[in-house]
């Protein structure tokens, strides 16, 4: 067993399964979407891709660009968030709900990419 | 094309001013009205093209409605003229062959890879092309024959391949063909015309004195004119190559067998055990312009042998040995088909050497029968008779100028199996039990692998890193480095100096070439290893690196 392994896929999965987390439920409906799981997903997937930084290879190449593109909808999402309670009048309405989650949605599909990649590797060495 | 011109301007002008001039109904101040050119032009494009179309600027008077007839008449039989004309124009084979010819300049002219100019498709081009474009080669092709061309048009190959139909003896198709560009990376020569050929790679020479030029040639006057060419040149002679088979596989049929698993024969496995066939007579149906040359090969190698041959100008000189006649049973008789051990029906006649075998097979069916396949064509029915071994020619240099191309390191290595052959016996054996056993019954994958930043990257920087890296690490199995991948290293070639079945403790340095003999799944493995700088460390020292920075930085503090 090797523990930058165990490190190294535990954030990739984490971050998948708490974007995935944050995604179910009605898009427009923010009862069925919690903030603080919103928050935690920015955090390990910033972790994550920071575990990512410094691989040389084309696989690592290809990780770390998968992870910042998570963390762009995400950011994104947090700040749309961010304005519409905090500045704007409107509030959380279901327009502004649906925005957030479809972006933290496309998020889930570059983790989905990156954990996808990250066992086919780990299928092909075969150890 | 001046002719319809003129007539057709003529008879629009002539129908548009009747049609302005004619007087119109009158209007509501009882002038007389007249139409306008551009509604008499509007009313004569929808008749003259017989479309019909039903709108009238204004209602006509009788006297436009004359014209109009006249108008009708003149103006659509003009245009069936002037259509059919351009028709018939477009269908002129000549313009056609200019279009393609254009279309087909365009396209060289666009391809970005490079690729090899094959000249002729008659069945040795389509089986070269077939085995290129499945080894991820390019190629373009120029052939005279129309019908050839067409059949070309409808394979199926893995890659896009050019085709014009030309006679390339012209240096003008050469040059549309791309030669001059410096992606066209060889000219493949492979027509039966002789003089046609001679002179396409002469041509071919003074267009590019650096290209390779692998020319197809028969007669020995036209190969030594054709090597005198000079550069990078080199002849294939079917008749040769052919002879050179037929002895290897009397005289040395594990070499044979290995050949024919190399190039990737269906069904084609390195368990089928032949016995050497030197022993004994021959009979050699055929003593023609191949006859002579197999006769004469397999002679040299002490094989007794005898020809039967129809013409009695062909046997001049070796009459001792042949007997004249068609090659029916009363002359095989005479020629000593009872105490014999095979037969080479090797006329130019698929139908004769197909009724041969099948008769030869009825009365004496233990009898070791080797065959001339001519035509391609002719596969099903010499599949179907009970022949012990088929001898294409085509085929048989399709393989060779193959080879030549994706595995140029292939020959020293048969030169060593010649030598193993002759001095050690138990080693070839070996060699054909490691390949066997490492890479397998299915058709193999031969590859040359240079260590160099685009094959090799990965051990390229480990070198430079001051790591040495020895032939077994690059290919042992990233699933436990214990163990190896499925490829057996043929051939090692360092600044000019080729060994063949390097060993494994040789140190690899930038600029090597290795030719490996691989099992199809496992060359994406072996690529991985070239690589990927994670697996090679793997490889080297057992131990799974740290990837990324914070892992490598994380690392230092523990140690």
């Amino acid at each position: 067993m090797n523990s930058e392994k165990v490190v190294f896929s535990f954030f990739i999965v984490l971050a998948l399964t708490l974007n995935f987390g944050f995604f179910m439920g009605d898009i427009d409906d923010f009862a069925h979407h919690n903030i603080y799981e919103l928050f935690a997903t920015i955090v390990v997937n910033l972790i994550a891709m920071g575990l990512k930084l410094g691989d040389r290879t084309q696989v690592g190449a290809v990780l770390l660009s998968t992870s910042m593109v998570a963390n762009l909808q995400l950011l994104a999402a947090a700040i749309i968030w961010g304005y519409v309670t905090q500045i704007s009048e409107t509030g959380l309405n279901t327009d502004n709900a649906s925005v957030i989650i479809s972006l933290s949605g496309g998020a889930l599909i570059a983790n989905v990419i990156s954990a996808v990649m990250l066992v086919s590797e780990t299928l092909m060495s075969r150890r | 094309m001046r002719l319809p011109i003129v007539v057709f301007v003529s008879v629009y002008a002539i129908c548009i001013i009747g049609m302005v001039l004619v007087p119109g109904l009158p209007d509501s101040n009882g002038k007389t009205t007249y139409m306008s050119f551009f509604h008499a032009y509007y009313f004569l494009a929808y008749t003259a093209t017989t479309t019909g179309f039903g709108e009238l600027p204004q209602p006509f008077s009788n006297a436009q409605r004359v014209w109009a007839i006249v108008c009708l008449y003149i103006s659509v039989i003009t245009w069936l003229y002037v259509v059919g004309k351009i028709i018939s124009l477009l269908k002129n084979p000549h313009l056609q062959l200019a279009f393609a010819e254009e279309s087909f300049i365009r396209s060289v002219r666009r391809k970005r890879n490079d690729y090899y100019l094959v000249c002729g498709f008659g069945d040795t081009g389509s089986l070269l092309l077939r085995g290129l474009t499945d080894a991820g080669l390019s190629a373009v092709v120029i052939e005279r024959n129309d019908e050839r061309m067409k059949a070309l048009d409808l394979r199926d190959y893995p890659t896009r391949v050019l085709g014009l139909c030309a006679d390339a003896s012209e240096p003008r198709y050469l040059i549309a063909a791309g030669i001059e560009s410096s992606q066209c990376i060889g000219v493949l020569i492979l027509s039966n015309n002789e003089e046609a050929n001679l002179k396409v790679a002469v041509s071919a020479r003074i267009l590019r004195p650096d290209l390779k030029i692998i020319c197809r040639s028969t007669s020995v006057e036209n190969e030594s004119e054709i090597l005198g060419i000079g550069g990078d040149i080199h002849v294939v002679d079917p008749f040769r190559v052919f002879a050179s088979y037929l002895a290897m596989l009397i005289y040395n049929p594990t070499i044979d067998t290995l050949n024919e698993w190399l190039s990737g024969t269906r069904g084609a496995n390195l368990n089928q055990n032949m016995c050497p066939l030197k022993g004994g007579k021959w009979i050699l149906c055929g003593h023609g312009r191949m006859g002579r040359v197999v006769y004469q090969k397999l002679t040299n190698n002490g094989i007794d042998i005898t020809a039967v041959e129809p013409l009695v100008e062909n046997i001049e000189g070796i009459s001792e040995h042949a007997v004249l006649g068609r090659a029916n049973m009363k002359n095989l008789k005479k020629a000593g088909l009872d105490d014999c051990v095979g037969l080479i029906a090797g006329t130019d006649n698929d139908t004769f050497n197909l009724s041969m075998i099948h008769r030869v097979g009825l009365s004496t069916p233990s009898l070791f029968t080797v065959a001339r396949q001519n035509k391609h064509s002719n596969e099903v029915l010499f599949k179907r008779t009970n022949v012990d071994y088929i001898l294409q020619p085509s085929l048989v240099i399709a393989r060779m100028v193959l080879f030549m191309l994706t595995a140029p390191l292939l020959k020293p290595f048969y030169k060593h199996l010649s030598h193993l052959y002759e001095n050690e016996k138990g080693e070839l054996a070996n060699l054909t039990n490691r390949l066997a056993l490492n890479v397998g019954e299915g058709a193999p994958i031969l590859k040359t692998y240079t260590i160099d930043t685009n094959y090799a990257p990965a051990v390229c920087t480990m070198i430079a890193n001051g790591t040495e890296i020895r032939l077994i690490d690059i290919y042992r199995a990233p699933s436990n480095r214990e163990g190896t991948l499925n490829v057996v290293p043929m051939v090692h070639k360092r600044e000019g100096k080729v060994t063949a079945l390097p060993t494994d403790e040789l140190v690899l340095i930038p600029g090597d070439e290795i030719l490996f003999c691989i099992r199809a799944n496992a060359k994406v493995m072996l690529e991985a290893n070239l690589a990927n700088e994670h697996t090679l460390e793997y490889l080297l020292t057992g131990i799974e690196p740290a990837k990324s920075h914070f892992f490598r930085w994380l690392e230092s503090r523990v140690a």
